[in-house]
């Protein structure tokens, strides 16, 4: 705590939203006018499950980046806007008005945006519409995209087992089977799955829809250099299943070194232990340090 | 009307929100929270209570020990002893910013245990309601799991990193470190009847209250949070209004 200085700030209209602005006391504040917005993990204040945004914010601003942890409309100790609008426009708008605020004060000018769940993809939606937004941080959002190597490695892997091969050997369940359907692709896109354990919702754009969509979105990041850090955790362990998946998924662009992803085989959802926040913390921080080194290092985020 | 604050000692800033009822204040609460993940999965019902007082009159400030929540330090550096002294600063900025001298205190889990404990040494004190309080630190360590070793002589309990020194604090936790309560109403609410603690302390003066509800401070997996209980939030706001 002693290394960095922490204020309460209100903003937007009627200033009814709240944040916590985190800033470094020693070294100087950097001069290249990056700071980091923490959005919530779903409806958990903004300290974040297990204070997790707490010791990320002061761990991030230590470093010499400034960090806003916020409570989105209607979430912690933030009121709604009262716009009419519904709880995902709410949440662009309180986006929005945290950069607007941390604009004002003079603390920066382009932004990171760190999102858990339903924070990233509201980090993934904000950076689509707010050029402002250099870099997102996105873990375990609730869309994962799947390719014909993961729908692959789905079938193979259980089926490595010892029980499932004692079945498969004496005719208790087809394998070739099982197999043959998972590897059919189910669209013309062939690469888009629903994270949920149901079928697709019935209404809505259709899952190559949603899968050009995000490509049209992920296209244009690397056209204004936006970078991404995609961290996945246990909780997708059975979808999201090898390294290169996300860029496999998009074989259409070329996301270069753009896209750094992590997987977290071994952390829970929320980070609920203690370990799993401290690695969440130290690659976050190294991204952080490595990708946006202030003015005068390589790097590769502050010369886009 | 509310603001957003960090008030205490230098160093040691704490985080308050201070609910600014319309016109002439009726009374003053200040609402003392649980600890760890307690706290995480009750913050949404300490604010609607907190908004429901405010509706009625009512000057509450909400705020978080050192180390939890947005005040200072980390979880590795609190203890009990400092609890209690933040809950004192806490009156002490209730009572500044509503300009009213007597303070009602509620406090839930752990905070009720912290709020009997500091209302002896608070003078004017007027209602001190203990919401399903800890009062058997054994009991409170089985419910969050064993605590399990981690590195440099830390502990994980409840998810949170602690020292061992903090644990066995915890452990010897007994009602009877709340015999020192004092103020002019003491009400314990009871909403777990299938909880394994024994009976609630029996305080001088005070009375219990049985309402079963559902507990705030346990997590709706669906949510990541606590359901709000209403019948116990309107329970309080009719006790203290």
């Amino acid at each position: 705590m002693a290394d960095v200085k922490e204020t309460v700030q209100t903003f937007g209209p009627s200033r009814r939203l709240v944040g916590i602005l985190t800033r470094p006391a020693e070294p100087e504040p950097r001069t290249d006018g990056l700071a980091m917005v923490i959005l919530n993990a779903g409806i958990i204040h903004r300290t974040g499950p297990n204070r997790l945004h707490v010791r990320l914010a002061r761990s991030i601003a230590t470093g010499g980046t400034p960090t806003f942890r916020i409570d989105l409309p209607g979430i912690g100790d933030s009121g709604t806007l009262g716009s009419g609008g519904s709880a995902v426009e709410e949440a662009m708008a309180g986006i929005g008005a945290a950069l607007d605020e941390l604009e004002r004060l003079g603390v920066a000018s382009r932004f990171l945006v760190f999102g858990l769940c339903s924070g990233a993809d509201l980090s993934f939606m904000a950076a689509t519409v707010d050029p402002r937004i250099s870099g997102i941080v996105l873990i375990d959002p609730n869309r994962i995209f799947a390719t014909w190597k993961s729908r692959l490695i789905q079938v193979v892997r259980p089926a490595m087992r010892p029980t499932v091969w004692f079945r498969a050997m004496t005719g208790r369940y087809g394998l070739l089977r099982r197999l043959s359907q998972r590897l059919r692709p189910e669209s013309a896109a062939d690469a888009v799955e629903s994270a949920g354990d149901g079928p697709a919702p019935a209404a809505g754009p259709s899952e190559g829809e949603i899968h050009d969509q995000v490509q049209a979105a992920l296209q244009a990041f690397m056209d204004r250099g936006v970078q991404i850090l995609y961290i996945i955790t246990r909780h997708y362990r059975s979808e999201y299943v090898y390294r290169r998946q996300f860029h496999d998924a998009f074989p259409d662009i070329d996301l270069g070194d753009q896209v750094e992803v992590e997987i977290m085989p071994t952390a829970h959802h929320t980070f609920t232990r203690a370990s799993s926040r401290e690695l969440l913390q130290a690659t976050v921080t190294r991204w952080v340090e490595a990708t946006w080194a202030p003015a005068g290092r390589d790097n590769a985020g502050s010369t886009s | 009307m509310a603001a957003a604050l960090f008030f205490g000692p230098p160093g040691r800033q704490l985080y308050g929100y201070h609910h600014v009822p319309r016109g002439a204040p009726t009374s003053a609460v200040l609402l003392c929270p649980p600890w760890g993940r307690e706290y995480q999965y009750a913050h949404r019902t300490l604010s609607v209570l907190a908004g429901r007082l405010q509706a009625r009159g009512v000057h509450v400030l909400r705020f978080d020990y050192s180390g939890t929540g947005d005040s200072w330090g980390d979880s590795t550096q609190g203890d009990f002893q400092s609890w209690v002294d933040d809950l004192e600063h806490a009156v002490q900025e209730l009572r500044l910013a509503s300009g009213l001298p007597l303070v009602d205190l509620v406090g839930l889990r752990l905070g009720g245990y912290l709020a009997a404990r500091a209302s002896g040494r608070i003078p004017n004190i007027r209602t001190l309601v203990l919401w399903d309080p800890v009062t058997h630190g054994g009991v409170w360590i089985e419910e969050m799991g064993a605590p399990e070793a981690f590195a440099s002589g830390l502990v994980e309990l409840g998810d949170l990193l602690v020292t061992e020194e903090f644990v066995e604090e915890v452990r010897s936790l007994r009602p009877e470190h709340m015999e020192e309560a004092h103020a002019h109403e003491t009400i314990c609410l009871i909403t777990q009847e299938d909880h394994d603690y024994p009976d609630p302390p029996t305080l001088p003066g005070s009375r219990t209250d049985h309402l079963p509800q559902p507990a705030p401070w346990r997590e709706d997996a669906s949510i990541w949070s606590g359901k709000v209980p209403p019948d116990a939030v309107k329970r309080i706001v009719e006790w203290l209004t």
